[in-house]
C-alpha cells in the first residue's frame, strides 16, 4: 500500500501541445476547483494549528511546551522514535537487500506481508499487543508474576509504534534497489571488494536519498502515532503520554492553546518531512534527467 | 528439477538479511496477529458471532465506518482525479508546492489533523460557522467523519493516479483527436478507461485506509453510540471495559476486511499492468 | 595466463545454458565467444569470472595450472567489463578506477600516491586522463566503456573478460572502439575473452573465435579458419550469408538442382540427403553457357548501390538465391532484370544429416 508514498521522478507538464489540451476557461476552472479542495482540506487545518498555537502570544506558547507533563510527553516520544526508527531501518535495509537483489520463491507474498501494517487499523496494532501482554492476554499472568509491565508502559508504546511504522523504510528502498539492479555490486566483487565494502561503498551511497526519506517518514509517523499508542498507553500523565496523547488530554481539558502548541511541533515535523521529500525527489529528478540526457547524447 | 528456493547469486548476505527480515517480521507482525486470531478460540462461535456481527451497536459502528469511508473515498476519487490531472497536465504558479502539500496527510499526525479539523468545522469554527448558518452540523456529526476520512485518503488517490496520467501517451489523444473525437469524447473513451485501474486502486487504498482510521475521526465524530461511533473506536471502548473477547471479535472482522482490501488492491494493480508490454 | 575450461555444464531451471563445454584459451590471446542470444556465451564468460557457478559436480576451470572453480569472484582476480559498464554512479572516474585498489586489505593496499599514479597511468592508457574528476553520467558511452576497462585493469587481473563490450554503443563509436581495443590488447598483452553476437566484430578483432550455439561449442579457430572452413552447418549459416540447396550425396559427389559436383575429399560423406551451401560471392554468373555445368536462373532484382552488386535470382525450381559480383563485372555483362543467366557455384560446402 505504500507504493504511493514512494519517491517519484517528477516530470513537469507541458507535453500536451496546442489543440489537444482543454480550453483555457476549463483549465482554470479545474485548477481553481483543485486548489480550493486542497485549501479547504489540507491548508486550512494546517494554518489553523499555527494560528491557535500562537494566538495568545509566544509566552503562553513556550509555557505550554515547557510545562512538566509536556516535557515528559516530548521525552517519551523521542525515546520511542529513538528505538523504533533504527530497528525499522535495519529491518528495511535487510528486507530490501534480500528482496531487491535476489530471486526467490514467494517474493510477492513477502512484499505483501511487509505491507500488512499499512492496511491494518492502528487500533488493531494496539489491540494485538494488549492481547499478548495485557493483564488478561496470552502472557499477561506470567508478566504479572514476574512483575514486568509492557502494556500501559513504555515497552507497549514502543512495540505498537514499531508495528505501525514497520514497512516505511523497506517500502522506500525496495523499488529503488530493484531499479538499480546488481551490476554495480557484481562489479565491486570482481574488483576484490568484500561483502561489507561492496555494501558500504556501492549499495548504500546509491540509495542514500531514498533511505533518508524513508527514515524521516518513519520518524514522523513514529512520533505522531496516535491510535495504536492510545490502546496500549493507559494515558498516565507524565508517564505514558506521548505527544499526540498529550495533545488529546489537553484538548479534552479545553486547554486549546496548549494543545495546539504541542500540535504545532508535530505539524512542523510534518512540514520538514515534506520538504525533505521534495528535496529527495528533486535530486532524483535531476539524476533522472541526466540519465535521459545521456541516453539522448548516445543516440546522436 | 529439484525444488530450489532461491536462484544462485554471487552476491553475499542473502541468508543473513532474509533471516533477519523473517525473524523481525515474525516477532513484530505475524506472531502478534496470530495471537489475536488465536484469541477467538477462547470464545464459542455463538459468542463470537453475537459480539462481532449481530450486536446492534457493532452493526451501527460498521455502517458508520464503511459508509463514511465509502463516501470519503468517492469524494477523493472525483477531486483527487481533478487534482492529479491539474498537477500532471497544467502549469501554474506554485504547482510544485501544491504537489508537495498533497502528501501532508501522510506526514501529519492524525491527532493534529483531528483537533484542527474539529476546531475548523465546529459551529463556531472558521468554516463550521458558515455551515451552521444554513443549519448543517459538521463536527460531532456524520459529515465531520466524512471530512476526516476524505483528508486522510486524498494522497492515496492522487499519488496512484499521477504516474498513470504521466504515462498517458499524448499520441493517444492526438490519434483520438485526428479521428474526429471531441475533447470530451477523448476523455470519456480514451483517457478515462486507460487510467481507470489506477483510479480504482487509489479508491481502494483510500477506502482501506479510511476504514481503519482512528485519530482524526475520534476528535470530530462526537462518538455517539449507534450514530457517530466508528468500529475502531468500539474496539478501544471494549478494551477499556476489559472485554478482550468483544474487542478481539471486532478486531478479527476488521482484519479480514483489511486482508480482502489488500487482495483487491493487489488484483487491481495486476490489472493495471495488464496492458503493459 | 591461459584459461582452461573442462566439462562445464550449467542449467537454469530446465534450460541447459551450457552442455559439457570444454575450451582452452591460450595465454596472451584475444578470444571472441561468438553466438546468437541464448547460445550460452555470456554464461560461459560469467562462469570464467566466477559470477555464475557451474552446475554442482561438473567440470573444472584452470587459470594457468590453478583450479579456480571454487575460488570466489572476489579472489579470482579477473578483470570483468560489464555490458552496461556498471560504473559506480556516485563516484568520479578517478574513484571508479581506484576502487579495486582501495578495497584491498590494508597490508596489500598501495599507498595513496601509488594509487594516484596508477590511476593516472591507466587513464592515460585509455586516453581519458583529463576526465578523472567527471562522474559517469557526464561521459559518453564510449568514454564510459573505456573507464570500465581501466577500472578492470587497475587490479592487475590475470585475465580480462568483456561482456558484449561494444553492444550498447552506436555503429560508428563501435568501429572505432573495436580497433582501439585490438591495439590496447597488443600493447598490454593480457589474456582476454570477449562475448559478442556480432560476427564482424569477432572476425575483425579476435585472434581466435569460439562459435557457440545452444550451449555447445560449434567450432574454435582463427577468424580465417572459422569463416572459410566452417565445421558445422551452424557455423556456415551464422558467419555470413549463404544460399542453401537440398541435394543428395552419392559416391561421386553431390547432386543438387540440375548440378552434380564433386567436393573436396576432406569432406567425404556417407551417401544420403544433404544440404549444400554456397556463399553469394562464390556464385558465378554467365550470360551464355560456356560448356561448364551450370544452372539456369532468371534475374529478379539488382542492388547496385554498394561496393559489390547484389543480384537476386530465381532458379528453374523456383528457389531464390543471392549472388554478389564486382561492379566491373556487372557492367561488362549487361545483366538486366528478367534476363536468363547461367549460374555456377565456385565453392560449395556440403553437410549431411550425420554432421
Amino acid at each position: 500500500m505504500a507504493g504511493v508514498v514512494s519517491m517519484r521522478h517528477q516530470s513537469g507538464p507541458g507535453r500536451a501541445s496546442q489543440g489537444k489540451t482543454e480550453p483555457a476557461p476549463v483549465r482554470w476552472a479545474l485548477i481553481t476547483i483543485a486548489l480550493a479542495f486542497l485549501g479547504l482540506f489540507l491548508v486550512m487545518p494546517l494554518v489553523l494549528v499555527f494560528t491557535y498555537a500562537f494566538n495568545r502570544g509566544l509566552g503562553v506558547y513556550f509555557a505550554a511546551l515547557t510545562e512538566p507533563d509536556a516535557m515528559a510527553a516530548i521525552r517519551l516520544t523521542l525515546i520511542t522514535a529513538a528505538i523504533c526508527v533504527p530497528l525499522n531501518t535495519v529491518f528495511g535495509v535487510c528486507a530490501a537487500w534480500s528482496i531487491a537483489k535476489f530471486e526467490f520463491r514467494g517474493k510477492n507474498l513477502l512484499i505483501t506481508l511487509i505491507d500488512m501494517p499499512f492496511a491494518i487499523s492502528p487500533i488493531i496494532a494496539g489491540l494485538i499487543f494488549v492481547l499478548l501482554f495485557g493483564a488478561r492476554g496470552w502472557f499477561g499472568p506470567w508478566l504479572i508474576d514476574n512483575n514486568i509491565r509492557i502494556i500501559f508502559a513504555t515497552p507497549g508504546i514502543v512495540l505498537a509504534t514499531m508495528f505501525v511504522t514497520f514497512p516505511f523504510v523497506a517500502r522506500e528502498l525496495i523499488p529503488l534497489m530493484q531499479a538499480q539492479g546488481t551490476d554495480e555490486e557484481q562489479s565491486a566483487l570482481t574488483l576484490g571488494a568484500s561483502g561489507w565494502q561492496m555494501f558500504w561503498r556501492v549499495t548504500l551511497p546509491n540509495v542514500k536519498w531514498g533511505l533518508i526519506y524513508g527514515v524521516i517518514l518513519c520518524n514522523a509517523r513514529a512520533m505522531g502515532e496516535f491510535g495504536a499508542v492510545s490502546v496500549v498507553s493507559g494515558h498516565i500523565r507524565g508517564l505514558t503520554n506521548t505527544m499526540p496523547l498529550h495533545i488529546e488530554v489537553l484538548y479534552n481539558d479545553y486547554q486549546f492553546t496548549a494543545s495546539f502548541a504541542v500540535a504545532s511541533l508535530l505539524a512542523l515535523l510534518a512540514l520538514v518531512t515534506l520538504v525533505v521529500k521534495s528535496v529527495v525527489e528533486w535530486k532524483g529528478a535531476r539524476e533522472h534527467a541526466q540519465a535521459v540526457r545521456e541516453a539522448e547524447s548516445e543516440q546522436s | 528439477m529439484a525444488f530450489r528456493f532461491r536462484q544462485p547469486s554471487v552476491l553475499p548476505g542473502f541468508g543473513l538479511t532474509m533471516g533477519f527480515t523473517l525473524f523481525y517480521m515474525a516477532l513484530l507482525v505475524l506472531i502478534p496477529l496470530g495471537g489475536m486470531v488465536l484469541f477467538t478460540t477462547r470464545m464459542s462461535f455463538d459468542d463470537f458471532w453475537s459480539s462481532a456481527v449481530t450486536d446492534p451497536r457493532v452493526v451501527a459502528a460498521y455502517k458508520v465506518s464503511f459508509g463514511a469511508s465509502m463516501i470519503g473515498a468517492s469524494i477523493n476519487a472525483v477531486f483527487g482525479f481533478i487534482l492529479a490531472w491539474v498537477l500532471v497536465r497544467y502549469e501554474f504558479p506554485g504547482r510544485r508546492i501544491v504537489d508537495s502539500i498533497v502528501d501532508l496527510p501522510f506526514a501529519l499526525p492524525t491527532a493534529v489533523s483531528g483537533i484542527a479539523l474539529t476546531t475548523l468545522y465546529a459551529h463556531t469554527g472558521w468554516i463550521g460557522r458558515w455551515f451552521d448558518m444554513v443549519g448543517i452540523k459538521v463536527a460531532y456529526a456524520w459529515p465531520g467523519i466524512v471530512i476526516a476520512l476524505t483528508l486522510i485518503g486524498l494522497p492515496f488517490v492522487v499519488r496512484t493516479l499521477q504516474p498513470a496520467m504521466e504515462d498517458l501517451e499524448v499520441e493517444l489523444e492526438e490519434a483520438s483527436a485526428s479521428l474526429g473525437a471531441s475533447r470530451w469524447q477523448t476523455f470519456r473513451r480514451v483517457i478515462l478507461p486507460t487510467v481507470l485501474p489506477a483510479l480504482l486502486t487509489g479508491f481502494a487504498l483510500a477506502f482501506a485506509r479510511a476504514v481503519g482510521e482512528f485519530g482524526s475521526v475520534y476528535f470530530i465524530a462526537g462518538n455517539m453510540p449507534y450514530r457517530t461511533e466508528i468500529a475502531p473506536l468500539l474496539i478501544l471502548i471494549r478494551l477499556e471495559q476489559f472485554d478482550y473477547l468483544g474487542a478481539t471479535a471486532i478486531g478479527v472482522v476488521m482484519l479480514v476486511v483489511s486482508f480482502v482490501m489488500l487482495l483487491i488492491i493487489n488484483v487491481l494493480q495486476w490489472w493495471s499492468r495488464r496492458f503493459q508490454a | 595466463m591461459s584459461i582452461e575450461i573442462r566439462n562445464i555444464s550449467k542449467t537454469f531451471g530446465k534450460f541447459k545454458a551450457l552442455d559439457d563445454v570444454s575450451l582452452t584459451v591460450d595465454a596472451g590471446r584475444l578470444t571472441a565467444l561468438l553466438g546468437p542470444s541464448g547460445s550460452g556465451k555470456t554464461t560461459l564468460l560469467r562462469i570464467m569470472a566466477g559470477l555464475e557457478q557451474a552446475d554442482r559436480g561438473s567440470g573444472q576451470i584452470f587459470f594457468h595450472e590453478e583450479d579456480v572453480v571454487d575460488t570466489h569472484v572476489r579472489h579470482r582476480r579477473v578483470g570483468f567489463v560489464f555490458q552496461h559498464y556498471a560504473l559506480f554512479r556516485h563516484m568520479t572516474v578517478f574513484e571508479n578506477v581506484a576502487f579495486g585498489m582501495r578495497v584491498q586489505k590494508r597490508a596489500a593496499r598501495p599507498t595513496k600516491d601509488a594509487i594516484k599514479a596508477r590511476v593516472h597511468e591507466l587513464l592515460g592508457l585509455v586516453q581519458l586522463d583529463g576526465l578523472s574528476a567527471r562522474y559517469p553520467h557526464q561521459l559518453s558511452g564510449g568514454q564510459r566503456q573505456r573507464v570500465a576497462l581501466a577500472r578492470a585493469l587497475a587490479v592487475q587481473p590475470r585475465v580480462l573478460l568483456l561482456d558484449e563490450p561494444f553492444g550498447a554503443l552506436d555503429a560508428k563509436v563501435r568501429k572505432e572502439l573495436r580497433t582501439w581495443l585490438r591495439r590496447l590488447h597488443d600493447e598490454i598483452g593480457i589474456t582476454s575473452v570477449f562475448v559478442t553476437h556480432d560476427q564482424d566484430e569477432a572476425l575483425e578483432v579476435a585472434d581466435e573465435v569460439v562459435v557457440m550455439s545452444q550451449g555447445k561449442i560449434e567450432q574454435v579457430g582463427t577468424p580465417d579458419d572459422v569463416f572459410h572452413n566452417p565445421k558445422t552447418e551452424f557455423v556456415m549459416r551464422f558467419l555470413g550469408e549463404v544460399n542453401t540447396f537440398h541435394g543428395r550425396v552419392d559416391s561421386g559427389g553431390v547432386q543438387f538442382g540440375a548440378l552434380h559436383a564433386s567436393y573436396p575429399h576432406t569432406q567425404r560423406k556417407i551417401p544420403g540427403d544433404a544440404r549444400v551451401f554456397v556463399r553469394p560471392h562464390d556464385v558465378t554468373i554467365d550470360t551464355k553457357s560456356n560448356g561448364l555445368p551450370s544452372m539456369l536462373a532468371k534475374v529478379e532484382r539488382v542492388h547496385s548501390a554498394g561496393a559489390f552488386v547484389r543480384v537476386v535470382l530465381s532458379t528453374e525450381t523456383g528457389q531464390t538465391l543471392n549472388a554478389e559480383l564486382s561492379q566491373e563485372r556487372f557492367t561488362s555483362m549487361k545483366i538486366e532484370i528478367g534476363s536468363e543467366v547461367h549460374i555456377r557455384p565456385r565453392h560449395i560446402r556440403v553437410f549431411t544429416e550425420t554432421d
